[in-house]
């Protein structure tokens, strides 16, 4: 609970001071066309399977749905997913 | 399945008794580059990975995370382990490589560049007598002493040089030139008969003008003879009359159909024969020989040839030329004839007669042409 306390209170102090919410932790979604997602400040992967993959993004958690999804490259910091993408949820 | 990254090895693995999507975290963690995970029902995951990435899943087996198995393996680091157990291959690898890192260090080809009247023969028996031949270290060349040596021995060679590149060695040669004589003339006289139709005089009287018919060896033109010599441009109308005879009867080609080959190695200067029968192997025939030289890399020759000779054979038949065959060997035999005669000349005008004439085609050829006539 403190720790997402402290999340929020980041995120508020970047928004005051005009500074990127990446810089507070949080997670950058960019999906190219529908075949291509790069996922940066992530905390992990929670499932994986061809037709759904869901990411931890520190206060959400990223769902992809689609076909034939499968993981390019991951890092620490940084996740790339390719596949057809058809939804991708948000959920607290 | 995509084989990238051949260079440096890639292993597919199947992964059990853990989530994909722990695995992945762990990797991730683990910073284990994977790609091309596939996750089956039975909780299977295959998933690509680098030798190191392999070594890391390795460790986290022994730590009781996982199991796996590895599927299957390529890349060349794979090729060479799997013939580490191949001693024979493996030295004639070795023995490979060393022949032909040991062939660099000596002399298999010799190219002259830079001759115009010394023939390339002259050069390279000169070069073999001091020693600069296939199969010499390439570390023997003394380039000053060469160059001393070959000038004495060849009289109309200025300058020599050997550069060794790789196996072969670039003779570059420069001649030396004769000082031009000049001939003091002080007449110019026609070198040929016909009607002068310009006449520029640079030097000298002119002692014929447009329009006058001269004969071989009259005076064109002269100097005063406090002046240096005489200078004329005379162009003439000239006339010509060749002719050119052939055989009516001839013996031709007649290929039977049969044909033989043989192979040969050639070593540096030796050459191994893969046959036993030397000679021609048809009394009559065509022989073609195709000299295939290896090269390594492109670093240079090898001092490997194969050399190919293919056999055709034929039978002489009797045979009597057409008028169209004799008409077109003699015209091209005329023509050249004429343009040797003319020079720098033109050819106006030209006319052939064909006639046979006691088992010969006579081609006779009139031209008339335009050309310097004064003899400089």
């Amino acid at each position: 609970m403190r720790k997402r306390r402290t999340v929020r209170a980041l995120e508020k102090a970047a928004e005051v001071f005009s500074l990127p919410s990446e810089a507070a932790g949080v997670s950058r979604v960019t999906i190219t066309g529908n075949s291509r997602a790069h996922i940066e400040n992530h905390r992990g992967l929670l499932s994986y399977a061809a037709e759904e993959i869901s990411v931890n993004a520190g206060r959400l958690i990223l769902r992809f749905r689609g076909a034939g999804l499968e993981i390019e490259a991951m890092s620490d910091l940084e996740l790339v997913i390719k596949g057809e993408i058809l939804a991708l949820e948000y959920l607290t | 399945m995509r084989r990238g990254k051949s260079i440096t090895g890639s292993v597919r693995v199947a992964v059990f008794g853990i989530s994909a999507e722990r695995l992945i975290n762990l990797c991730a963690a683990g910073e284990i580059a994977f790609r091309g995970v596939k996750t089956s029902g039975d909780g299977e995951t295959e998933l690509t990975v680098k030798p190191s990435g392999l070594r890391k899943l390795r460790e986290l087996e022994k730590r009781g995370l996982l199991s796996l198995s590895v599927k299957e393996s390529f890349g060349i680091p794979y090729f060479f382990k799997g013939l580490r157990r191949r001693y024979a291959l493996f030295l004639g690898l070795l023995l490979s490589v060393g022949a032909v890192w040991t062939s660099s260090f000596y002399i298999w080809q010799i190219e002259v560049r830079g001759n115009r009247e010394i023939p390339t023969a002259v050069i390279l028996s000169a070069l073999r007598e001091e020693g600069v031949r296939p199969g010499a270290s390439a570390f023997s060349v003394d380039n000053r002493m060469l160059e001393n040596r070959l000038v004495l021995k060849i009289p109309k060679l200025a300058w020599i040089t050997v550069n060794v590149r790789g196996s072969t060695a670039w003779v570059i040669v420069r001649e030396k030139t004769d000082k031009p004589v000049r001939e003091e003339k002080s007449e110019l006289r026609a070198k040929r008969g016909g009607v002068v139709v310009k006449v520029v005089v640079t030097r000298g009287t002119a002692t014929v003008q447009k329009g006058d018919t001269v004969a071989e060896g009259q005076l064109l033109c002269e100097s005063f003879p406090w002046e240096n010599r005489a200078e004329a441009r005379v162009t003439a109308r000239t006339w010509y009359e060749l002719s050119e005879a052939i055989p009516v009867s001839c013996v031709k080609k007649e290929y039977t159909g049969a044909e033989k080959g043989r192979t040969a190695a050639i070593f540096g200067e030796k050459r191994i024969n893969f046959y036993f029968t030397g000679g021609n192997p048809y009394t009559c025939c065509d022989k073609i020989t195709e000299n295939k030289r290896l090269s390594f890399l492109d670093r240079g020759l090898l001092p490997t040839s194969v050399l190919r000779e293919s056999f055709y054979e034929w039978r002489p038949m009797a045979a009597e030329l057409s008028e169209r065959e004799a008409e077109a060997i003699l015209k091209a035999r005329l023509i050249s004839r004429l343009n040797g005669m003319i020079g720098s000349g033109s050819v106006t005008d030209t006319g052939f007669e064909l006639r046979r004439e006691d088992g010969l085609y006579v081609l006779t050829l009139r031209a008339e042409c335009l050309e310097e006539i004064a003899d400089l």
